[in-house]
């Protein structure tokens, strides 16, 4: 009799084993059974195909959230608060850390078992998910509660839908602003800068004039900067009043196509260059790296003049010592010869429920308990972040954000300003921005900071890689 | 009355060989079950994906060759990540090479202390990754950096380093001499394994220095090189830390590794198919380049004991 294994026969199974393997790996293990490539949500079909729980099952809610001790109180207040009135539903909790946040995610809704309420941050925003009809849509719930959502910042309202359907409610903003060196202006003698986003004195053309008073020179290297945008930087032409995509492909989430080939776009190309290159009033990225020397920002050195910002770095300006700080709104969109309407943006975060969830409706009822003022006030107090119901943000959390970040209300007068007015950033806005950014905006962008590419170049070659990404990557061009 | 019955394992009666075999496989086993199932079926399951579109939150839709077809004919920075990836083996491997060579001769000498040297030289290999690179983002920087500031000594202004397109690759290869001391290690066990009679009789016959290198030392340790050079050459291939923590492939595409370029298709885009595809390009060229350093290998190759026609 025949014992041994031969290594033919051995090689056979490895082969089988594997490729066995391989086509498990590759059998469409789907998370519904309709999953829809193009954008077209139809509404009722979607509620009628939400599975349902077997009779006697709890209802059970699961939560995927990241591994932060304020933000995992904050929500456990919340289950035990939404438990009050529904005692019949169970929590069931995932954390994870910042960086493994989106891909927990994925590979929980890979595996059949998607968060029922989360809220896309990280790497990509909701719309990648909602692109890919993996949100339930919230119209029969919006229509049937006749919710009002005259209370939440527009421009968090924006990215709530999807092909004009509701898909999350609001979660928080970040506004974007301007913090200057309140001790360095006043020593240069030169005037602060506005506080009032109408004002168009404010502009990019006076930041041009008083730049060279802000930046200093010791032998042969600046060592005082008045401006750091930190260009090139991806949403850099917002503050000039434009973007790489018509403004009407917002709502879309498609860009059409690149919408950068005009005088306008060139011209505020040529303004960043210039800033570093020719009126050396930025930083390079080298000199950013030199000065910043371990500072957790540049602005913080106190060498620098004013920035660009966001309130999350509140918490560490409230302990500069070494000079007076400020906020101030972002230069208007007035630059060489050119004045623009303001388009400037903000980071706005949603809460969404993910498709596949079996308890839709207690998910609904525990999505508005996240988005009502109780919810959003809690979640501001835990974050930071500012809540997107104005009402909130602007009552109970505006008066503990002064106190926990030493901040007077002028300063909280630009952020709330910045709120009312202020849209979705490209990168939340755009399914595919992060791969018509690096691949087609980035490369020739950066190129005319080293001096490779003329702007009028860099804007013909942006065009060019921006619309053939555009081409693979919107189902509808 | 009842029976007793007893068990009794039937006796099978295995020739010798066959018992070896099966103890070959059952103490193979660890490794055999962890190669089946980390290491060949993920690349079974990479080479199946990369025929498909899949972005793990959506199931995987077979495309056919679309992946390869996008990659050859479509997409140019795969060329551009190619020409980078290129320059920089090419650069590093030479220059890693002979210094590893150079320094393992250094090392060879007999002279007080000389263990403490070898450590010196070897200790940079032990540390690798994010920690190497954020050192030499400092090294490297223009303003302060070490290397700009001992250029300006000479009266040199350096060059800008990674914020530059022409100088970010050389950077690279400066900073992948960080890394010799492992090859180093193997010149040196190789160099002190040449038996030293071949020497005497090198000088017997009135050879200098240089001949003795060329003659004796280099014919003697060339197996040791084809080792060094093959291992090189595909470590180069995947150079990916470096340039993802210090300039993320920029500036203008300038340090695009192919590696990097696979990392932003399949974890920054999620285009898994396609990033399967480019890795299984990877190992073509890798192979294809192994394998033409292989076939050379006979004509510079010493074997000790081997017969030549």
């Amino acid at each position: 009799m025949k014992q041994a294994i031969s290594r033919r026969r051995f090689m056979r199974y490895a082969a089988s084993l594997g490729l066995g393997g391989a086509l498990v790996a590759c059998a469409p293990k789907v998370v519904e059974k309709e999953v829809v490539k193009e954008v077209t949500v139809p509404v009722k079909e979607t509620v009628q195909t939400v599975a349902t729980l077997a009779p006697g099952q709890k209802k059970e809610l699961l939560i995927h959230w990241r591994t932060s001790e304020n933000e995992i109180n904050f929500l456990r207040s919340m289950f035990e608060r939404f438990k009050e009135e529904h005692p019949e539903v169970e929590f069931k909790e995932s954390y994870t850390s910042w960086e493994e946040y989106d891909r927990k995610a994925d590979l929980l809704i890979a595996a059949g078992t998607p968060p029922c309420v989360w809220g896309p941050m990280a790497q990509r925003g909701g719309r990648y998910y909602a692109a890919r009809n993996l949100f339930m849509v919230l119209d029969p719930f919006v229509e049937k509660d006749n919710y009002d959502t005259s209370d939440f910042y527009p421009g968090t309202l924006q990215l709530c839908k999807w092909d004009d359907h509701w898909v999350g409610l609001p979660m928080d903003l970040w506004p974007s602003f301007f913090v200057y060196n309140k001790t360095l202006f006043d020593k240069e003698g030169v005037p602060h800068p506005s506080a009032d986003w109408n004002d168009k004195t404010w502009s990019w053309d006076q930041v041009a004039a008083i730049g060279s008073t802000l930046t200093k020179r010791t032998g042969d290297q600046n060592t005082q900067f008045a401006l750091s945008a930190a260009w090139p930087d991806r949403m850099a032409f917002r503050h000039f009043g434009l973007s790489y995509f018509a403004k009407a492909d917002f709502d879309r989430g498609y860009p059409q196509q690149f919408a950068g080939n005009t005088p306008e776009f060139l011209d505020a190309l040529r303004y960043m260059y210039r800033t570093v290159s020719e009126w050396g009033i930025a930083p390079t990225p080298a000199q950013t790296q030199a000065l910043q020397a371990g500072a957790p920002n540049l602005f913080m050195t106190g060498k620098l003049g004013m920035a660009l910002d966001f309130m999350w770095n509140f918490g560490a300006y409230k302990d500069i010592q070494d000079f007076e700080w400020g906020v101030a709104v972002v230069p208007h969109p007035t630059f060489l010869g050119h004045s623009l309407g303001r388009f400037n943006f903000m980071f706005p975060d949603q809460w969404f429920i993910m498709r596949g969830c079996l308890a839709p409706d207690v998910a609904w009822e525990f999505l508005k308990l996240l988005a009502s003022p109780e919810g959003l006030l809690a979640f501001g107090k835990a974050t930071g972040a500012m809540p997107a119901r104005k009402s909130v943000a602007e009552g109970e959390w505006a008066q503990g954000t002064k106190e926990k970040y030493k901040v007077t209300d002028e300063v909280m007068k630009v952020i709330f300003g910045g709120a009312d007015i202020q849209t979705a950033s490209e990168s939340h806005a755009f399914v595919a921005f992060e791969e018509l950014y690096t691949k087609g905006v980035q490369p020739s962008f950066e190129a005319v900071f080293v001096g490779q590419l003329s702007p009028e170049a860099a804007v013909q070659q942006m065009e060019a890689e921006v619309n053939r990404i555009i081409a693979e990557t919107n189902p509808k061009a | 009355m009842a029976r007793e019955t007893t068990f009794a394992w039937p006796q099978i009666k295995l020739r010798f060989r066959h018992r070896e075999t099966i103890a070959f496989y059952v103490l193979a086993s660890p490794w055999l079950i962890g190669f089946l199932a980390l290491t060949l079926g993920p690349m079974l399951t990479s080479f199946a994906i990369s025929f498909m579109r899949y972005e793990v939150i959506t199931p995987p839709e077979f495309i056919g060759l679309a992946n390869y077809r996008t990659m050859f004919f479509h997409d140019e920075l795969i060329w551009q990540s190619l020409r980078v990836t290129a320059t920089y083996s090419v650069g590093s491997v030479m220059v890693g090479m002979v210094t590893a060579f150079l320094v393992a001769l250094l090392m060879n000498q007999k002279i007080p202390g000389i263990h403490v040297f070898r450590t010196i030289y070897y200790l940079p290999s032990s540390i690798s990754g994010v920690p190497v690179a954020l050192l030499w983002m400092w090294i490297f920087n223009p303003e302060f950096g070490v290397l700009n500031t001992m250029l300006r000594w000479f009266g040199i202004q350096g060059p800008q380093w990674l914020f530059d397109p022409h100088w970010v690759i050389p950077a690279f290869v400066i900073m992948s001499l960080w890394g010799i001391g492992g090859g180093m290690v193997i010149f040196l066990a190789a160099l002190q394994g040449i038996p030293q009679h071949l020497y005497e009789a090198a000088e017997l016959d009135g050879a200098g220095v240089l001949s003795k290198l060329f003659n004796v030392t280099i014919p003697m340790i060339s197996p040791v090189i084809l080792f060094n050079l093959v291992m090189s050459i595909i470590g180069s291939m995947q150079t990916f830390t470096q340039a993802f923590v210090m300039t993320k492939g920029g500036p203008a595409n300038a340090s695009l590794f192919y590696v990097l370029y696979l990392y932003q298709n399949a974890i920054g885009y999620f285009k898994m198919g396609y990033g399967s595809a480019m890795a299984w390009f990877l190992l073509v060229i890798i192979l294809a380049l192994s394998g033409l350093v292989l076939r050379s290998s006979p004509l510079w190759v010493y074997y000790e004991g081997e017969m030549r026609g």
